[in-house]
């Protein structure tokens, strides 16, 4: 989702994440960096209702696309791979990849601009989806057409795992689909398994009960796992890690997700009052935040920061996971898609074996004051891929073509075998290889996390999406702001939840 | 043979762009034409001393192209600062100053000029101390050349990239700047990045390594003009060196140092790649001075109209004290020459 | 030049401060280099082995740093599967590109505004030292919309002129100092020679290459890009003029040196 996290590009990890900052930035600055070669050619031969598949396929022989993405691996292995997609089609695509804030400048600049250089777009639910979905074609007119060809497996809800393709492809109003699910990135909790073991009895005998990861596992019980991790490093023992870190890094986005999923696990507590996650707003009425169980929650996440590694203010997804993977934390949130770095030796200290991995921590019961039920919190972030409203019909039909190929059930499987992949699909998993990778010893790292995963987290009741809002990019920054400021302890949590509540009354003329 | 030169091509390009379509022949005889009237001119003009015209047109191309790309984008700015100028796919549409409003009350914003007054401040401190102490140290000494060549380096780089180098060597994982603090005591855990309080002082740091070595380089060039005998009269007067330093070199460099600060001042304002690079204005905004603001509203939040609004305050706070600078070296204090045209 | 040999005479004191200088020039040099130092080193580091730290406070471990097997499997994916000879020449161009442009044209600009007064010249010239100091976060939207107005986004030409947006200013305040240096009388006598009033306008242009501008603010044309000068700034130390400035130099040295406004000429010398 954020970064990369395949392992052949993770082994560059230092370099690459070098690169991508270096594009964004100089993206920013420099008014060349948007310079990209783009350029389209349509061409057309029109298919019927009766034409055979193939005719349906080859109608736009000879096209050029260009697709912005993000730096996530099915874009790394399709670009790598597009030639079954040109000898199928004939239409050439190119693959343009960037860091997520980069994508965002230069998609929002293309489509504020009406114009179409990128024809597809990747439409990660919130960031980019949120603030742009006006500009997107409405699939569902693709969908029902009968000169373009279908995917076998379907496109409508059913096809994809549970509220996958709400998330990324539906905002504000029902009935319009402005993008398909492509990979995505779902929270989970990373665990030292061997660590766990071989702690377990001295935390027994401390706390009276066992140090184990499972479903019922409580946020309360994480934070004592946590503490107990610091008080024995403190304790002058060396080897061990800190017990726990999150991401309050520069990234505002995966800050926000961090507390949404502590809110979300107890109470069932979200932004604003009757508003449909899953559908977003355009007018969400004045927030929640500030209310009692906010503050509690933002006090409560304050106090696990305070035991967990030191150091989190400067950890986005990326460098957490590489702290992870130095064996300097014992436990992370993290998102699927990492597993595959996790298992890979060559880079992780926690790899073969070591590690476990869980859903979202539980809820716990004596954190709850808004009456509402315990969950799993669990949120993610869906990468869709979406059409360009700016581009021509005839391209925006071509384009139809490469959103369907690039999310079909072949092509995610082989992008699982190949570096790691995140697939969208159910049929996906239903393929005996994908069943028999779930244990270890594996091929596919990632299949690992899919029991957690998608077997319980993305269900209801303890997915949460957060709030499609218009302006979410600017919401992402404000609470991740107010939440590092009280973890930095230049503000109370009564103090951050106030300051969260006013801006974002004040941004949405409350 | 300029003559000829010179005529021939102005003239033929003259007739042939102007002109209704004309036939081959035709356009042969007005070349001819134009070629012979312009041989046929006094040959003394071109060699006469140029009147104001000629001036005006060798100005003129660099003037257009500033013009287009600063003057257009400049009301645009303006244009942009008052409508409403959004995501979303509504027109945009005049909004009663909103834009202005909502600064007055916009607290990031006030932060940001706070921040970027910190940040200012401390790097011009820094800079301009280290750099003059520098320079003085460097002129004449023997090494003059290839230290001044081994400071130049950072400078030599993108900020960008300075921008990673340091990031690699902050980490708290794998920096070893990071590590010899540590090691020194100077650091607990947190890096220098991951604490609001010391993120802005790691950025200042990074700009400083960068950029001191820039008003050396131009403290030097002062320093060569120091002049020897005003120097040797002071100390025939019984002044040592500090005081000399003080009475007869600090005035005589003083219009340099104000360059570097003009220079300094006008690059904190416009560069903030080290500060995206390395934070990105966190933690807890600790780092976010204005420039790195204005970035998020205009390319994070795509509120256009906001961010220009706010780009325009930068930028009249920018050319003030370019301004400020400018009187500052035309003023009595700074000694003029007297035959200066 | 100046100050320096003015005679000195050696004291313990003296000692004392030459052997602090020697301390704080060594530190300085370290400080400048070793990032560059530590950067270099890593390029030829494996991924773990450039990760790889010391536990805190273990002096020896300093030689961790050195501990590594040499790779240039970087070097090679860089130029083998990245195209960085493709950027690399992309950059080269715009760069060169930007500078010609910004040199050709500024150096018309500067030469006419040092030769002529008019009302509202010294307004003219802030403006174009101006145009510099906008922050570049606010022009990019406009600048984009030309850009793409002009069919220029995504082409090297368009680069070129992003460049040049930031280099031309610079060139013109810079060249006017220069152009300010160089006195009338040589073009006269050139045209009095018979040479155009263009010719005599090159004729003085090579002065600038024997340093009378050889100037500190060339090099500050060169954050982010290549300097607008066609001198590299390594060079760009101060050096005794030659003859002809030479004397207007010593003139106006002697005449009480601190003299720069921008109306004149700037210090650049």
């Amino acid at each position: 989702m954020f970064y990369t996290p395949k392992n052949a590009l993770f082994r560059r990890v230092g370099r690459r994440k070098f690169l991508e900052l270096g594009g964004g930035a100089a993206t920013a600055l420099g008014a060349g960096s948007i310079a990209v070669g783009l350029n389209s050619v349509v061409t057309r031969r029109p298919a019927y209702a009766q034409s055979s598949e193939e005719a349906k396929w080859r109608q736009f022989e000879g096209t050029k696309l260009v697709f912005m993405s993000e730096n996530t691996p099915p874009s790394f292995a399709i670009r790598e791979n597009l030639q079954p997609f040109y000898d199928l089609t004939g239409i050439e695509v190119e693959i343009l990849t960037d860091d997520l804030p980069v994508v965002q400048q230069k998609v929002g600049i293309d489509l504020r601009g009406g114009s179409a250089d990128f024809h597809l777009n990747y439409v990660q639910d919130k960031p980019i989806g949120s603030p742009f979905a006006d500009f997107y074609v409405d699939l569902t007119k693709f969908m029902a057409d009968d000169t373009l060809p279908q995917d076998p497996d379907g496109s409508g809800e059913d096809a994809w795992f549970e509220n996958f393709l709400y998330a990324c492809g539906v905002y504000y109003d029902e009935g319009r689909i402005v993008a398909f699910p492509y990979d995505c990135a779902v929270a989970c909790t990373f665990y030292r398994q061997d660590l766990f073991e071989q702690l377990s009895k001295d935390f027994e005998a401390e706390h009276g009960y066992r140090m184990e990861f499972n479903a019922d596992t409580t946020w309360q019980n994480v934070q004592d796992f946590a503490a107990f991790f610091k008080k024995l490093r403190e304790g002058g023992r060396e080897d061990i890690p800190y017990g726990y870190a999150q991401h309050q890094g520069s990234f505002a986005w995966t800050t926000q997700l961090d507390i949404q999923r502590l809110l979300f696990a107890n109470g069932r507590w979200t932004d604003f009052e009757g508003v449909d996650d899953k559908l977003g707003s355009r007018e969400p009425g004045p927030t929640r935040w500030g209310d009692e169980q906010s503050v509690l929650i933002m006090q409560k996440f304050k106090d696990q920061a305070d035991v967990s590694h030191p150091d989190n203010l400067a950890n986005a997804t990326l460098e957490l996971n590489t702290l992870y993977q130095a064996g300097q934390i014992a436990m992370q949130v993290q998102y699927h898609e990492f597993a595959a770095s996790i298992e890979d030796e060559t880079t992780s200290r926690a790899a073969g074996g070591k590690t476990g991995y869980g859903v979202c921590p539980l809820g716990a019961a004596d954190w709850i004051v808004n009456g509402g039920e315990a969950v799993n919190g669990c949120n993610c972030g869906i990468g869709g891929i979406g059409i360009n409203a700016g581009a021509s019909e005839e391209l925006q039909r071509a384009a139809y073509l490469f959103a369907i190929w690039s999310t079909s059930k072949n092509t995610q499987f082989n992008v699982l075998k190949g570096v790691g992949g995140t697939p969208t699909r159910k049929a996906v998993l239903e393929i005996p290889e994908v069943q028999a990778a779930r244990q270890r010893p594996t091929t596919m790292p990632n299949a690992l996390t899919f029991e957690p995963v998608y077997d319980y987290g993305i269900r209801d009741p303890h997915f949460v999406l957060g709030p499609k809002i218009p302006e979410a990019n600017e919401y992402h920054k404000i609470v991740a702001t107010e939440v590092q400021r009280c973890v930095a302890g230049q503000a109370t949590a009564e103090e951050a939840c106030e300051e969260i509540r006013w801006q974002l009354d004040d941004l949405h003329g409350h | 043979m300029a003559v000829t030169m010179a005529g021939g091509g102005a003239g033929g390009g003259r007739s042939i762009g102007g002109g209704a379509p004309v036939t081959a022949g035709k356009q042969h005889l007005l070349e001819m034409r134009e070629g012979a009237r312009i041989i046929s001119q006094p040959p003394g003009r071109l060699n006469t001393p140029p009147s104001r015209a000629y001036y005006f047109y060798l100005m003129l191309p660099a003037i257009i192209v500033l013009a287009c790309i600063t003057l257009y984008p400049f009301f645009w700015l303006v244009w942009m600062s008052l409508h409403d100028v959004d995501v979303g796919a509504a027109a945009d549409k005049w909004n009663d100053f909103a834009n202005w409003i909502r600064l007055t009350r916009d607290r990031k914003f006030h932060d940001g000029w706070w921040l970027l007054l910190q940040y200012s401040a401390m790097c011009m401190v820094l800079q301009i101390g280290l750099g003059v102490l520098l320079a003085v140290i460097l002129n004449g000494s023997r090494l003059e050349k290839l230290l001044v060549t081994i400071f130049l380096m950072p400078m030599m780089m993108a900020p960008v990239v300075a921008g990673l180098v340091w990031y690699y060597l902050y980490n708290s994982t794998f920096g070893w700047y990071h590590w010899l603090m540590q090691s020194a005591g100077i650091l607990g855990e947190r890096s220098i990045l991951g604490d609001p309080s010391t993120a802005m002082l790691g950025i200042v740091i990074v700009d400083t390594w960068q950029w001191t070595p820039l008003i050396t380089l131009i403290v030097l060039a002062g320093l060569k003009r120091v002049p020897r005998d005003q120097l040797e009269a002071n100390m025939v007067d019984g002044a040592g060196e500090i005081r000399n330093f003080f009475q007869i070199t600090l005035p005589n460099i003083y219009p340099f140092l104000l360059i570097a600060i003009l220079l300094r001042f006008m690059d904190n304002f416009r560069f903030i790649d080290h500060i995206l690079v390395l934070t990105g204005g966190g933690p807890a905004d600790s780092t976010k001075i204005l420039p790195t603001y204005l970035f998020d509203v205009s390319f994070q939040f795509f509120k256009l109209g906001r961010g220009a609004a706010i780009a325009l305050t930068l930028l009249a706070v920018t050319i003030v004290l370019g301004l400020i600078l400018v009187r500052v070296f035309q003023s009595p204090t700074a000694q003029t020459r007297p035959e200066d045209s | 030049m100046a100050s320096s040999d003015v005679v000195r005479y050696r004291s313990p004191l003296r000692t004392l401060v030459n052997v602090l200088v020697a301390i704080f020039l060594v530190i300085y040099v370290i400080w400048t280099v070793l990032p560059l130092f530590v950067m270099f080193v890593s390029s030829f580091k494996d991924l773990l082995e450039a990760f790889k730290l010391p536990t805190v406070g273990d002096w020896s471990g300093i030689t961790l740093f050195f501990d590594f097997t040499p790779t240039v499997k970087h070097y090679r994916s860089l130029f083998l599967d990245h195209n960085f000879s493709v950027y690399l020449f992309n950059s080269i161009v715009a760069s060169a590109g930007s500078a010609l442009i910004s040199v050709v044209l500024g150096a018309m600009c500067a030469y006419s505004l040092s030769r002529i007064s008019f009302r509202g010249k010294q307004d003219l010239f802030f403006w174009i030292i101006s145009t510099r100091m906008a922050p570049v976060v606010a022009v990019m939207v406009p600048l984009y919309a030309i850009f793409r107005g002009a069919g220029l986004v995504g082409t090297i030409p368009g680069l070129i002129l992003a460049y040049t947006t930031f280099n031309l200013p610079f060139a013109i305040w810079m060249l006017k100092g220069f152009f300010d240096n160089v006195p009338y009388a040589i073009e006269e006598a050139q045209m009095c020679d018979g040479a155009t009033r263009f010719r005599a306008f090159l004729s003085i242009l090579p002065w600038w290459r024997r340093g009378s501008g050889r100037s500190s603010c060339s090099a500050s044309c060169l954050p982010g890009t290549i300097s607008s000068s066609p001198r590299s700034s390594a060079r760009a130390v101060p050096r005794p003029c030659p003859s002809p400035p030479r004397s207007w130099c010593s003139r106006r040295t002697s005449s009480g040196a601190a003299s720069w406004r921008p109306g004149s000429s700037p210090p650049c010398r």
